[in-house]
């Protein structure tokens, strides 16, 4: 607890002093009354640009961050002592804006104060975490040049090679070293601060659009600060979204702040402000380019409301191509990959990719208005009656036009909101996939809420009774929000003390270590990814596994081979597969050597003739493939085909093979095969029976195989969200 | 008309760079000098495009290929400068007309010219089906032949839009091309040597961009590259000419901004393309 403080302390402490020079001595001044809250975001990009650079060039992070340090120290000094720069605060606007951070901050890191208690990673189920803190810890002592060059993980070059998306991981190794932490200690940290500093943001865009004004700053904080769909966001830990909210907000600032000034730099070869957001963008690309068309799209829909309007589409669209090209020069190799990467994905790919989500909810998924503002959390509630949705909806549209006519400058807000509109169209009725729609919305949302709250703080204005009554709305955005965030702490994963044990592994071993992943398939990609994480390198050598069996009647697993299995917890249920003998073992792991041919399985003997589902001791060592998860006394096959091996006993008495099972529906027939020969055929029901096979073979290992005639889904059977497909239930199958 | 076909392509490619990057006295000789900033562009944009996992021949957007890319990326280039001041885009010296014999002279060049070296044909084959860097990942070393990638890129950029005209035959006439520009070439140098113009490289009085960075700050970044992937030596050399230079007219004119304006070009060149020399350096320094 007292390390969460000290750490979010710290954090807070070095975006300040690191942030304020190079802010206070570039910022534009028409800004310059929000340096404070865009200190971060400064930094952040100046920290990406300069770090992505460098490690191309093949330094890496400890070897830049003591200089570039120095040098934001430095800036700070020179603005704050020489050039005596200061940051006008109005007590009560900057007084709330730093209370809703601090609100977003505390929120969100309560899974770790009050289930954890120190310093972790946690996801509502997403596993992209691994991905961010791997390659982020990567970074401090190797260089993004090298990776090109030398043979590291899958991991790192996913984030790397395929995506160029280096932003995040770069920035946060930049934290890592400084505060001398490791990658699973401060991903999910970062993340918080990044959500929590970009809150701010919306409320300097709505300033710009509108104007200031307290009510409008405490509706829109708190719709930001409590909105189940950009929460979800968090929870998941899409990092490059998380960065992306944040800076689409921060250029997009910048770009209405240097359109309402155009006349004043119309002479000037490359201002300030062409330098800022082409830098930004170029960290976008860096960061998050899938995003990037939300953000650089609308201005040229602008440009075609500039020259119908007759105003300088000329000027303006000399610095929409300077920008670009600024930008192009500053990340050309990201910006080139980026734009066939998106296109790919957009037109060549297949619209309807599930992109690692559970479904969030079963009847109809897709957020409404209503719901996309957070009245109603769509992780948490069904789905309201058609009619009242209907009239809720509408009633959030209106006030959303409304506020769209009300905005200042409101053709750079139409720009955007008629792309924000299109895809949303597109995404939900138009190709109905509710992955990319609800992308779409997490994408637009921070602006859609910046003119919907312009909308009902220009109707509040003129009506007290409908100020009480919008301002009474927020309830349901607390309420659904802090729902999603109880929902979050109850169930959630975490690098628990457990993974964070492995850090004892003992570094002398010299061969390929298999961890429980590799023999069953059902043990959950955090695990195996947390695992790894403390246990193999970055760059790939003999430590990392890349033989495996091929076989359907043997684990995939090479005999006598490192294995590392977790011991058991209650409530988990434990692998349980032969280990001959164990190497190293703390509390929670055992590493021992794998039992996996025939004549090892004949010389060990004890109970291999019987498998009672959840009480034989090496359940995982008998049943290879075809096996759906041990779900206490019953395990179901989930596939047309299940195989599995027996070892005869040592009296050599079998006579037949005995299975305790019943179907899932009717009709289904099973047939038993051993050693590839039919021995039976049996119909069976939906109650649970025990059949016998006459054995004809006299081998030591039976190899057996189960064909069924027919499978099922349980959702469809049952209306359950049961998803999988399986086909006969088994208790007990043995020798007799 | 290959010849005066690869000869327009190369003009429409390099006159909004040369118009941008020349010092203002010499924009009447943009057009005369835009096909050496015609095989500047390919090279530098080639360059980055590959290094971006997409092959000259491959599409990057839709039926957009990254040959086709460059030549767009030029032109909304050259847009922008007709934005900025046409009548300077418009406003060029007579001496322009050299080029019009150029492909005349490449035409006579082309019988005495040998095809390029099957190496080199080869490695334009190679970066024609897959991209720079995934050679780069697959050898999994850096050489210096890996770094020569001018010509080969050159080659690639034309053998997208000539797809009819073997790889030997197009090496020869690209060479003979290259050759028949050096008469412009001479001419504009001439012009520099005769208004005494090489003194803004060092000492500019030009166009500011940002950061205290002018055109010829950019234009020498440019050129650095675009050395670098003909021959490291070359590079090398023109590091150390330019270094000497800005010595002695930082001596001569009690001065360090000479100095200083050479190290910014050095660093604008690598910020423009850090992977690019990260590899020079790893070859140059053996780390």
């Amino acid at each position: 607890m007292i390390e969460i403080a000290i750490y979010i302390f710290l954090s807070v402490f070095l975006f300040v002093i690191l942030g304020y020079g190079i802010t206070s001595l570039i910022v534009p001044k028409r800004l310059e009354e929000y340096t404070l809250w865009l200190a971060p975001w400064f930094l952040f990009i100046f920290l990406i640009i300069v770090l992505v650079i460098c490690s191309q060039l093949g330094f890496t992070v400890a070897q830049i961050t003591p200089l570039l340090t120095i040098g934001l120290l430095g800036m700070s000094f020179y603005s704050w002592f020489i050039k005596k720069k200061r940051v006008a605060i109005e007590f009560k606007q900057d007084g709330l804006l730093l209370i809703f951070t601090i609100m977003s901050i505390v929120l969100n890191i309560s899974p770790l104060i009050k289930r954890y208690g120190f310093l972790t990673t946690v996801s509502m189920g997403n596993n992209d975490i691994i991905t961010y803190a791997t390659t982020a810890e990567y970074l401090i002592h190797h260089s993004l040049l090298e990776s090109y060059y030398t043979d590291v993980i899958l991991t790192i070059t996913n984030l790397l090679h395929d995506g160029y998306r280096m932003g995040p991981s770069i920035l946060e190794s930049f934290f890592l070293y400084l505060l001398n932490l490791q990658g699973y200690q401060y991903s999910y940290l970062l993340q918080v601060f990044l959500y929590a500093f970009s809150i701010p943001l919306a409320y300097i865009l709505l300033t710009l659009f509108y104007k200031k004004s307290i009510g409008a700053l405490i509706f829109l904080m708190t719709v930001s600060v409590f909105n189940a769909n950009l929460l979800y966001m968090l929870y998941h830990n899409f990092f490059g979204q998380v960065i992306y909210s944040g800076l689409g907000l921060f250029i997009v600032i910048l770009f209405v702040s240097y359109f309402q000034n155009l006349e004043k730099y119309k002479s000037v070869a490359v201002s300030n402000y062409d330098l800022i957001i082409s830098s930004a963008i170029t960290v976008l690309y860096f960061s998050y380019h899938e995003g990037v068309i939300f953000i650089i799209f609308p201005l040229f829909i602008y440009l075609i409301f500039t020259i119908f309007k007759k105003q300088e589409s000329l000027i303006y669209l000399k610095v929409i191509i300077k920008i670009a090209f600024i930008s192009f020069l500053l990340g050309s190799v990201s910006i080139v990959n980026a734009i066939r990467f998106d296109f790919q994905q957009a037109f060549a790919g297949n619209p309807n990719q599930p992109i690692g989500w559970q479904l969030f909810r079963n009847n109809l998924p897709f957020a409404n208005p209503f719901e996309m503002v957070g009245y109603l959390s769509i992780h948490n509630f069904e789905p309201l009656a058609l009619p009242i949705a209907i009239i809720l909806s509408s009633i959030t549209v209106l006030l959303f036009l409304y506020g769209l006519m009300v905005s200042k400058k409101k053709e750079i807000l139409i720009s955007y909101m008629i792309l924000f509109i299109i895809f949303l169209w597109w995404m939900g009725p138009g190709i109905k996939n509710f992955y990319a729609y609800n992308r779409a919305v997490t994408y637009t949302l921070p602006f859609i809420l910046v003119v919907y709250t312009i909308g009902i703080s220009q109707l509040s204005g003129k009506n007290k009774l409908f100020k009480i009554i919008f301002y009474s709305s927020l309830v349901l955005v607390i309420f659904s929000g802090l729902k999603l965030n109880k929902r979050f702490i109850r169930e959630n994963f975490a690098v628990e003390k457990k993974y964070i044990s492995l850090k004892q592994f003992p570094k002398n071993i010299n061969e390929p270590v298999y961890i429980e992943g590799h023999v069953n398939k059902h043990v959950h990609p955090w695990q195996s990814n947390w695992e790894g994480y403390f246990m193999y390198p970055f760059i790939i050598d003999f430590r990392i596994p890349t033989k495996f069996i091929e076989d359907e009647y043997m684990l995939k697993v090479p005999d006598n081979s490192l294995m590392l299995i977790a011991k058991s917890v209650p409530g988990i249920t434990q692998t349980k597969i032969i280990l001959k003998n164990i190497v190293w073992e703390n509390e929670h792991f055992f590493l021992g050597r794998i039992c996996n041919t025939d004549s090892c399985l004949i010389d060990y003997q004890s109970g291999l003739s019987t498998v009672e589902i959840g009480k034989s001791p090496y359940e995982d060592s008998l049943l290879i493939s075809g096996w759906s998860a041990n779900e206490g006394e019953i395990r179901w096959s989930d596939s047309l085909n299940s195989t599995l091996r027996l070892v005869r006993n040592s009296e050599r008495n079998t006579s037949s093979l005995a299975i305790t099972a019943r179907a899932i529906a009717e009709p289904q027939t099973l047939t038993v095969y051993v050693n590839e020969e039919i021995i039976g055929k049996q119909a069976l029901n939906t109650e649970w029976n025990t059949y016998e096979f006459p054995l004809t073979t006299d081998d030591d290992v039976f190899k057996i195989k189960f064909k069924y005639s027919n499978i099922y889904k349980p959702s469809k059977l049952f209306g359950t969200a049961d998803q999988r497909d399986l086909t006969v239930g088994f208790k007990k199958i043995w020798l007799k | 008309m290959i010849y005066i076909g690869i000869i327009s392509i190369l003009i429409i490619v390099g006159y909004g760079f040369s118009l941008f990057l020349l010092p203002s006295k010499l924009n009447p000789y943009s057009l005369l000098v835009a096909p050496w900033f015609g095989f500047l562009a390919i090279v530098i944009l080639g360059l980055a495009i590959n290094l971006g996992k997409v092959s000259l021949h491959e599409n990057i957007v839709m039926n957009i290929s990254g040959s086709m890319f460059i030549v767009i990326f030029t032109l909304v280039f050259l847009t922008y400068m007709l934005l900025q001041n046409i009548k300077i885009v418009l406003n060029f010296n007579k001496s322009a007309l050299l080029l019009s014999v150029s492909p005349l002279i490449a035409l006579f060049l082309y019988s005495v010219i040998q095809p390029a070296d099957t190496s080199v044909l080869k490695v334009v084959e190679t970066i024609n089906n897959a991209p720079l860097i995934d050679h780069v990942r697959s050898a999994l070393e850096i050489s210096n032949v890996t770094l020569n990638m001018g010509f080969p890129l050159v080659l690639s950029f034309f053998s997208s839009f000539y797809t009819a005209v073997s790889l030997e035959h197009l090496s020869r006439i690209v060479v003979a091309v290259s050759i028949s520009l050096i008469l412009p070439l001479i001419f504009f140098s001439y012009i520099i040597y005769r208004d005494k113009l090489y003194r803004e490289l060092f000492i500019p009085n030009n166009r500011k961009l940002f950061l205290g960075i002018n055109n010829i700050n950019l234009l020498i970044a440019l050129v650095l590259i675009g050395l670098s992937t003909y021959n490291l030596d070359l590079l090398i050399i023109a590091i150390s000419i330019f270094l000497v230079a800005a010595l002695y007219y930082s001596v001569s004119e009690r001065n360090l901004s000479p100095l200083i304006n050479v190290f910014k070009s050095f660093l604008l060149s690598i910020v423009i393309n850090p992977i690019w020399y990260g590899f020079i350096f790893k070859v140059i320094f053996r780390v």
